[in-house]
């Protein structure tokens, strides 16, 4: 299995989120998580990403043990992508910049080649130079993914990605991240509200309730188009 | 943003690393003076001891007790070798902590009367301040003024103005007359001088001076050498206000005007005790004695330079004959009695 | 046990352990002279002066409290919230009473008010008697007011100009009239920032020495000093500042409990209220009021100071007085830069719900903006002189005929006790931005394979450039003001202009202070300007002016 997650549980200071969370992903698979507010979706991922640590249990992704019982790998040196909710852009970058920034440790040149790539992947390749402010939704949510995807992660986390866009642009923008996603063969975990949502992206559907797993579904999805 | 910090903080370094090397000097060129005066004619009297030497001047200026303070904590690793300070019962505070040393020098025999310098040789006195009584001459006809005591008569109910009670200058009037009088009757004077106060004591001495002429008060306890300068002072009406005013100097058929002195000892520590003697007979001779007496309106502690024209014009006064280190033993019950009676 | 994600490298978990160990060890080499027995002087303050003290203090706190918050929030709200002819002008004028020290303010007034002085000399030229005692509690209080409320509007204009017109709306459309939905919205979510500012004028109240000893006002800081000065007596000092520590500590304590569990700090991102003219009589009154109150904390007493300086310069200008300037200049500049590095890093450090002996480590290392200058001036000097000793050794390896006491003779005492003192200052704006900020940037830095350090140069720092260059500004202005650390703990030969000032007016030569007061007053008033004066527009429009 490419994501292997053992037993694993999390609480903040005085309240319990998760309870011991079991269940694994293949290279390449696209899980969505549902479930109520507040039911500790979000943690999950930060949990994952290395930006919490969990009180127990065991996180394996590509072969390698980021956390368990002895030691865990702080978010930086973890390789796993995030985009977040309100996609956190950095207001003083330039979009360009911005994608550029988790290629630190990749050759000038190789970077250059790297940003002009994901740029023409999602389709903004006149927009290097522009600030964040300058974007409409939509298009800061596909610089966040570019910007997430560009040091090639292990894996890639996405919380609510939908949730500031509306609807109109929603259907569009949902199959250009399928497609996207596919392509670059990126095993992820998207969060959502929305089953449609679910439906239409990921392979198989987790519902998570009070931090526990209470159903999961493999997606029977219908031939796109 | 990041250039402006790293520019920052090389600045930082470079005024770290320039403060150290302050301490590595050579010894034997430098003496370090903890002086409580800082008017701009010491410095120049410093300037030409540094002249005529070779010798450099440090010199750490600040309040008497913190210096004091500072002498206490550095110990026999303190740099300094001379204290000064403008109140001789401060310095003898200095001497019982043990921060001074002795020294004999028949230069500063010579050149200070007796009961000028402490008796086993602790300290030596640089300048003489009188603290007299000035008055409006409108309201007071000289002839009504006599003593210090005499201000404590229903007469002079509110009419009299001066300092605080936590001011120095008359903390060591008061410890005077504990030593002349003894406690209660010093406790008497203070309660009746309070009985007869114009307005709360506040400001500095030439406030006092200037309540005169605003009519406030009638008569006002203050320094001889404040009137000195405020009549050289750089605002016009200030020396209005001192050549209105008159001078007197109470106790002259009694016990003496209150004198005070400004003072140096060695430190009981100090690294170049030679070279603090040779600045602290520097110090008092002729030279450097016009040089306080023309600046700042002080007498002079060698008898052999005369003061200012303008104290000449006062004319001569008694001073109170009494050892002057008792100024220093009293001090603390002085401020004690002046709390008690309500001087505030 | 609980484990948590080790966000902070050992490099800062270590700077934070240095850092508030340099900062507690000299308090604790004070703390144990409040075990030593009791001295008659304590005993004699305690029966007779105590209670005047305690009494004193509050009444000084609790008005000058009052009126920079009446003053600071009525300037801060008409500023932000109506326009009006020189209104620009004004919203940033207003902070330059900030430049102008409490003691210089004291000394002006006290003079021009004094019978050579221009008020009087005014008055008695139009036959009117000068009624105004400036010597008293209440001219304290004034000048403490009208030097000090531009904390008070600082913070307020801050929030104000931050808070959503959602509330002010959501009032309104509930019924409740623009006057009330001001009283009973607007004004209760200003109250973090009304006590952060209230809070840093008392404390500063609390700290001035120079103008309270020279009207004779008996309250702590003074009480300090006398204990001192008077009665030679360190540990009755010590006593004392402990008595006022307790004070401030109630005082927090108090606001602890009133505010209870609401919260007040709430992101909300919408629409500002857009400001409104001003209109009827109200366009000449309120613009006047303002003018007046600049005119009581910067204009009137800057114009006495140029009299003076026409009167005095052939004597104090000159090559003494601009070496005051550059040592003025160079040791702000240092301190301030260390000041808010280490600040920075601090913040950093307690970023991500510090818990528990973290959050209390952290509050230690800003104690020392509540313990009373003298207090800090000897705690400093004893560290440094029981270093020196443990170092000798070195020194002498480094040069055989070493003295024993470098540093304790060096200008890093007096740079260490700036850092002790003004700490609070530089970490509590920084955290303050940090809290503006919120924690994704930074999360997201860390996902994109970033360390601690290259993510607090490349986002945090650019994103908090506005709270870093307030912190900067506020400190730089504080150090070159600061008086009784600047006289105990300088060097030898070394003057700034606030020591000169300090001297020529205890010599009783106020004239004199013109130059200096009016230099020092105007390197602390430009950078008020480049901090809250007209902003040029670029592209640092997500960026928000403090
Ligand atoms: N910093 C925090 N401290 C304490 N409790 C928290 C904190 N953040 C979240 N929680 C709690 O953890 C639980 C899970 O929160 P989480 O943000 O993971 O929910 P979620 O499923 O993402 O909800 P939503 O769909 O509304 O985003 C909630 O009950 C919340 O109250
Ligand atoms: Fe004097
Ligand atoms: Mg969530």
């Amino acid at each position: 299995m490419y994501v292997h997650i053992e037993n694993l549980s999390f609480s903040y200071p005085k309240t319990p989120v998760l309870h011991q969370l079991t269940f694994t992903m293949q290279k390449g698979e696209i899980l969505a998580i549902i479930g109520s507010s507040g039911s500790g979706k979000s943690t999950l991922l930060r949990t994952l990403s290395g930006l919490e640590m969990p009180a127990c249990g065991r996180i394996h992704i590509a072969g390698e043990t980021v956390c368990d019982t002895s030691r865990c790998t702080p978010a930086d040196k973890r390789e796993v992508g995030f985009v977040f909710q309100d996609y956190a852009l950095f207001p003083h970058r330039t979009v360009a910049q911005n994608i550029a920034f988790g290629l630190h440790k990749t050759p000038r040149k190789a970077r250059q080649a790297r940003v002009d790539a994901l740029l023409e992947m999602i389709a903004m390749t006149g927009f290097a130079r522009r600030y964040p402010h300058q974007l409409s939704g939509g298009q800061q949510q596909r610089v966040a993914l570019a910007r997430a995807l560009a040091p090639m992660p292990k894996m890639l986390l996405l919380d609510e990605p939908f949730s500031n866009i509306d609807t109109d642009l929603k259907h569009t923008i949902r199959l250009e991240l399928a497609s996207l996603l596919k392509k670059a063969n990126m095993t992820s975990i998207l969060v959502t509200h929305d089953e449609e949502d679910a439906r239409m992206l990921a392979d198989r559907v987790i519902v998570l309730e009070g931090g526990r797993i209470v159903h999961e579904e493999r997606v029977v999805r219908t031939p796109r188009h | 943003m990041r250039k402006l910090l790293v520019v920052a903080l090389l600045i930082t370094l470079g005024i770290l690393l320039s403060g150290c090397r302050f301490g590595s000097e050579n010894p034997e060129q430098v003496l370090t003076i903890y002086s409580e005066r800082h008017y701009d004619t010491d410095r120049d009297i410093y300037a030409l001891f540094e002249a005529e030497t070779g010798i450099k001047v440090n010199l750490v200026r600040d309040s008497a007790d913190p210096l004091i303070t500072r002498l206490q904590n550095e110990g026999a690793d303190s740099p300094a070798d001379l204290l000064i300070i403008a109140d001789v019962g401060r310095l003898h505070r200095a001497k019982t902590f043990g921060l001074l040393q002795p020294v004999a020098s028949t230069v500063l025999h010579e050149n200070i009367p007796e009961n000028y310098r402490d008796d086993e040789g602790y300290w030596f006195g640089l300048t003489r301040r009188a603290r007299v009584i000035v008055y409006h001459p409108a309201r007071v006809n000289p002839s009504e003024l006599s003593t210090y005591e005499a201000l404590t008569d229903p007469v002079w109910a509110n009419r009299v103005v001066t300092r605080t009670s936590t001011n120095i200058y008359n903390q060591s009037l008061m410890a005077s007359f504990i030593a002349l009088w003894g406690e209660e009757a010093a406790k008497d004077w203070a309660a009746g001088l309070v009985a007869n106060f114009a307005r709360n004591p506040q400001g500095n001495d030439r406030d006092q001076a200037k309540a005169l002429l605003a009519g406030v008060a009638d008569v006002a306890i203050m320094n001889t050498y404040y009137i000195g300068r405020m009549s050289v002072s750089s605002d016009p009406y200030e020396q209005e206000v001192a050549q209105t005013v008159g001078i007197f100097f109470p106790n002259q058929a009694t016990t003496g005007t209150h004198v005070n002195i400004s003072a140096a000892g060695i430190t009981q520590h100090a690294p170049n005790k030679e070279a603090a003697i040779r600045f602290l007979e520097f110090l008092v001779s002729e030279t450097a004695q016009r040089l306080y007496a023309d600046a700042n309106f002080e007498y002079p502690i060698n008898p052999a330079v005369e003061p200012h024209e303008l104290l000449t014009s006062w004319g001569a006064f008694k001073a109170q004959d009494l050892p002057l280190s008792s100024l220093g033993v009293h001090a603390t019950q002085a401020m004690t009695l002046m709390d008690e009676v309500g001087w505030e | 046990m609980k484990r948590r994600i080790n966000h902070d490298g050992p490099l800062f978990s270590l700077f934070a352990l240095i850092a508030g160990l340099a900062i507690i060890v000299p308090l604790l080499f004070i703390l144990r002279h409040l075990f030593e027995p009791s001295t008659d002087a304590w005993r004699h303050i305690r029966q007779i002066w105590l209670l005047a003290y305690i009494r004193n203090t509050s009444v000084m706190i609790f008005w000058t409290a009052f009126g920079t918050a009446l003053i600071g929030t009525y300037a801060a709200v008409l500023t932000t919230r109506y326009t009006f002819f020189g209104v620009r002008v004004l919203s940033w004028m207003l902070v330059l009473p900030l430049a102008v020290p409490a003691y210089i303010a004291g000394y002006v007034y006290a003079d021009m008010l004094s019978y050579t002085g221009t008020v009087t000399r005014f008055l008695r030229l139009v036959s009117l008697p000068q009624l105004l005692q400036p010597m008293t509690m209440a001219g304290a209080v004034f000048i403490f007011v009208f030097t000090l409320y531009p904390y008070v509007y600082l913070f307020v204009r801050a929030a104000l100009k931050r808070q959503s017109a959602a509330y002010a709306e959501s009032a309104l459309t509930l019924g409740v009239g623009p006057f009330r939905a001001f009283f009973l919205v607007v004004l209760p979510l200003l109250r973090p920032a009304l006590i952060g500012g209230v809070f840093l004028v008392v404390l500063e109240t609390l700290n001035d020495y120079g103008l309270v000893a020279y009207f004779n006002i008996r309250v702590f800081s003074f009480a300090i000093f006398n204990a001192w000065f008077s009665f030679g007596e360190v540990v009755t000092a010590i006593r004392l500042s402990a008595v006022l520590l307790i004070m401030v500590f109630v005082i927090l304590v108090l606001e602890r409990v009133l505010r209870g569990h609401r919260r007040y700090t709430v992101h909300v991102k919408g629409r500002v209220i857009a400001a409104r003219p001003l209109r009827g009589l109200a366009r000449v009154v309120h613009p006047f009021c303002l003018w007046l109150i600049l005119g009581f904390g910067f204009l009137f007493p800057t114009m006495q100071l140029m009299h003076y300086a026409v009167l005095t310069w052939r004597n104090t200008l000159n090559m003494t007085l601009f070496y005051n300037f550059m040592n003025t200049l160079t040791i702000a500049l240092g301190s301030t830069a260390l000041i808010v590095v280490i600040a920075l890093m601090l913040a950093n450090f307690g970023r991500f719900r510090p818990k528990g002996w973290k959050r209390a480590w952290l509050k230690a290392t800003t104690l020392g903006y509540a313990i009373p200058g003298a207090v800090i001036a000897i705690a400093v000097n004893l560290f440094f002189i029981t270093v020196d000793r443990q170092l000798y050794p070195l020194y002498r390896w480094l040069n055989p005929a070493s003295p024993v006491l470098v540093l304790s003779m060096s200008l890093g005492m007096l740079v260490f006790a700036y850092i002790l003192r003004f700490m609070a200052i530089g970490y509590n704006s920084i955290e303050a931005g940090y809290d503006k900020l919120g924690e994704t940037f930074t999360e997201a830095a860390y996902t994109l394979n970033h360390r601690k350090l290259s993510t607090l140069l490349k986002i945090d720092v650019p994103l908090l450039k506005s709270s870093l260059f307030a912190a900067a500004v506020i400190v730089f202005i504080d150090v070159v003001k600061e008086l009784p650390l600047t006289l105990i703990l300088r060097p030898a030969n070394y003057d700034t202009l606030a020591s000169r000032i300090y001297e020529y007016a205890s010599d009783e030569m106020i004239q004199d202070t013109g130059v200096a007061s009016l230099i020092l007053i105007m390197m602390s008033a430009l950078l008020i300007y480049a901090l809250s004066g007209p902003k040029k527009r670029g592209r640092s429009a997500h960026v928000r002016p403090y």
